[in-house]
């Protein structure tokens, strides 16, 4: 079926990044403008929900309604209140020299339903603000796990990814989604997740050659649906093929949908019964397919 | 211990400092200094070490002593008139007071009822005004503040308060991240560093306190690492602003006299200097994860009004 896109926001080529359903509103990012904006539905009207961000891209809820924040311009995840205080949540590895301690810059982020945080953490050519920290010598999927003492820990997850975007994680929490890019293709795999939280080998779900030019298309936001699909966000730098791709839970390709837009960079679903996809764009469009066959 | 490398020198600097003059690295192994302060009674020189969220002494011939920890993470320090430790403290997003039996007092966190960004740098006048700068940095910089990381106020500026801390009053905000500030000799003059964009402006300071006639000063052009972070006054007059390659000394006119280099590692240029030892022409530096002193021919102005009473009335001999 062909999709209808209802467009929400029009362009103003101020890229839209992280986006993020707390059940009653969208919340969306522009890290180039320091801002977070909610949408409530009825009213279509975009506010800004927070300035300052510090560059936040990705975006995500916690099951118990915890807002957090990939806050690229000082490599580390936050959470937020409502509007007012953010807190600074782990952004170094334990156990490492002060400055060999730092990650990279989170980017796409999503809460498990056993409440981990999982995030990609390139190494973004924005440098982080202040007085320059070494990056990592790895770009992987990094997770935050809550420990007894109510702190959280940061472990490194993967350790195969070279470039990661885009991440989600099944509904039982046993399978991690995750776009990489590498120096041949740009893909989408899946991990298993073990028990302990490691992850297992990766299958490659979808995959495109890497042209080494702004035609090559990158995979950025993953979402997943409640029937186990996986909604894949890709395009290109010159802001060419466009597309939604739709994988079945056993990693068939279901349907591809072309946006009438440019780069998708993210994707989620909301809305009362959770049956719209709203759909970010690199040229800050946000557009919205409303479909029961999609929930 | 360093042979120093000057550059950009015009005639006369080296009435300031010459060419076989040697850097001593006192200190190494930390991670941010910041904040240092001669305490002349002690004969030692206190900082901060923000990320490492630590206040240090450092003695001759004993070495480092951690005299505050946790500090919240503690950036600018100097003396009140009662010769008590000031602190900006970018952590807590305060200004607050070390007492004498090391109990704390804040004297600033909110500008009209909003969270004050992160306060940096600090400097007292002689009536006892307390002077601040106030960038969001510490808000952004990882390891910098630990509590809300939220910025509220939509102004980087620079502030004054009485010493109890009683009328906060806005005296600048237009500033690209505030951070070293310094009065002149006289008094007359403050300057204010902006980070962001390397440059120094000065301001007249009315009978009242209060500033006209802000205008540039010195605008950093080199292209080395270092940024205009912290600033001092000699008791000529002459302004040393770190910067590219380490130090700039600059006339009461706003020319470069010269520069004096700081050695850089990764990312370890220059944050701020005080004036120390019993005729106040060391300079020390506090540069990353080190601490420098370097001699020089002309005495500067300390922290602390007893101090600079005293180096004032010497000089004027």
């Amino acid at each position: 079926m062909k999709w209808k896109f209802e467009k929400i926001i029009e362009s103003d080529n101020i890229p839209i990044e992280g986006l993020a359903w707390n059940g009653q509103a969208l919340f969306y990012s522009q890290p180039n403008k320091d801002l977070i904006f909610r949408m409530d539905l009825d009213k279509k009207i975009p506010t800004i929900n927070r300035k300052y961000t510090g560059k936040v891209s990705g975006l995500a809820y916690g099951p118990s309604g915890e807002f957090y924040g990939c806050q690229q311009f000082s490599r580390r995840i936050i959470r937020m209140s409502t509007e007012g205080p953010a807190w600074a949540m782990t952004y170094r590895y334990d156990g490492m020299p002060y400055h060999e301690s730092f990650h990279n810059t989170p980017k796409h982020i999503t809460v498990d339903s056993l409440n981990r945080i999982w995030f990609s953490d390139p190494m973004h050519p924005l440098l982080g603000f202040g007085p320059a920290l070494p990056f990592s010598n790895h770009q992987s999927i990094l997770r935050l796990e809550m420990q007894a003492d109510k702190s959280w820990k940061l472990i490194r997850s993967s350790y195969d990814t070279t470039n990661p975007s885009g991440v989600a994680v099944s509904k039982d929490a046993k399978k991690l989604y995750v776009g990489n890019r590498t120096n041949l293709v740009s893909e989408v795999r899946e991990y298993i997740i073990n028990n302990n939280g490691s992850l297992g080998k990766y299958k490659t779900l979808l995959s495109f050659i890497n042209t080494h030019d702004d035609s090559a298309i990158i995979i950025d936001g993953i979402c997943v649906d409640s029937n186990g699909r996986i909604f894949v966000c890709t395009g290109s730098m010159n802001n060419e093929f466009s597309s939604i791709y739709i994988l079945l839970p056993n990693g068939q390709i279901s349907e591809s949908h072309v946006v009438p837009s440019g780069r998708v960079t993210n994707c989620i679903f909301g809305g009362v019964e959770m049956n719209i996809l709203f759909i970010a764009t690199q040229n800050g469009e946000l557009l919205q397919v409303s479909n029961k066959n999609i929930h | 211990m360093y042979s120093v490398d000057l550059s950009m020198v015009s005639p006369g600097f080296e009435r300031i400092i010459t060419s076989g003059t040697e850097l001593e690295q006192l200190v190494t192994g930390l991670i941010f200094t910041e904040g240092p302060l001669w305490d002349p009674e002690e004969k030692a020189l206190i900082f901060t070490d923000i990320r490492g969220n630590k206040i240090y002494k450092w003695k001759e011939g004993v070495g480092l002593e951690t005299i505050y920890a946790p500090s919240a993470t503690a950036n600018g320090l100097t003396y009140d008139n009662k010769n008590r430790i000031l602190v900006t403290g970018w952590s807590s997003r305060t200004v607050w007071r070390i007492n004498s039996d090391r109990s704390t007092n804040v004297l600033a966190s909110h500008w009209k009822g909003q969270k004050l960004n992160t306060p940096n740098d600090i400097v007292v006048k002689s009536d006892g005004t307390i002077w601040f700068t106030d960038m969001f940095a510490g808000l952004w910089i990882p390891g910098m503040c630990v509590d809300d990381i939220q910025r509220y106020l939509d102004f980087e500026g620079t502030f004054r308060m009485n010493e109890d801390g009683s009328s906060l009053a806005l005296m600048v905000d237009d500033l690209c991240g505030p951070n070293g500030l310094c009065f002149s000799p006289d008094e007359k003059l403050l300057y204010i560093n902006e980070s962001d964009i390397n440059r120094t402006r000065v301001w007249d300071v009315q009978a009242d306190n209060s500033l006209i006639n802000g205008r540039l000063f010195y605008q950093d052009q080199g292209t080395e690492p270092g940024v205009a972070d912290g600033m001092k006054v000699d008791v000529e007059g002459n302004v040393y602003i770190t910067g590219s390659f380490g130090i700039h000394v600059v006339s009461p006119s706003g020319k470069l006299l010269g520069r004096i280099h700081v050695p850089e590692h990764v990312e370890r240029h220059a944050a701020n200097m005080a004036w120390g030892d019993e005729d106040w022409r060391s300079l020390y530096i506090t540069a990353r994860g080190c601490v420098y002193r370097i001699r020089l021919g002309i005495p500067g102005i300390p922290h602390g009004q007893v101090n600079r009473q005293k180096v004032l009335k010497e000089y004027s001999k």
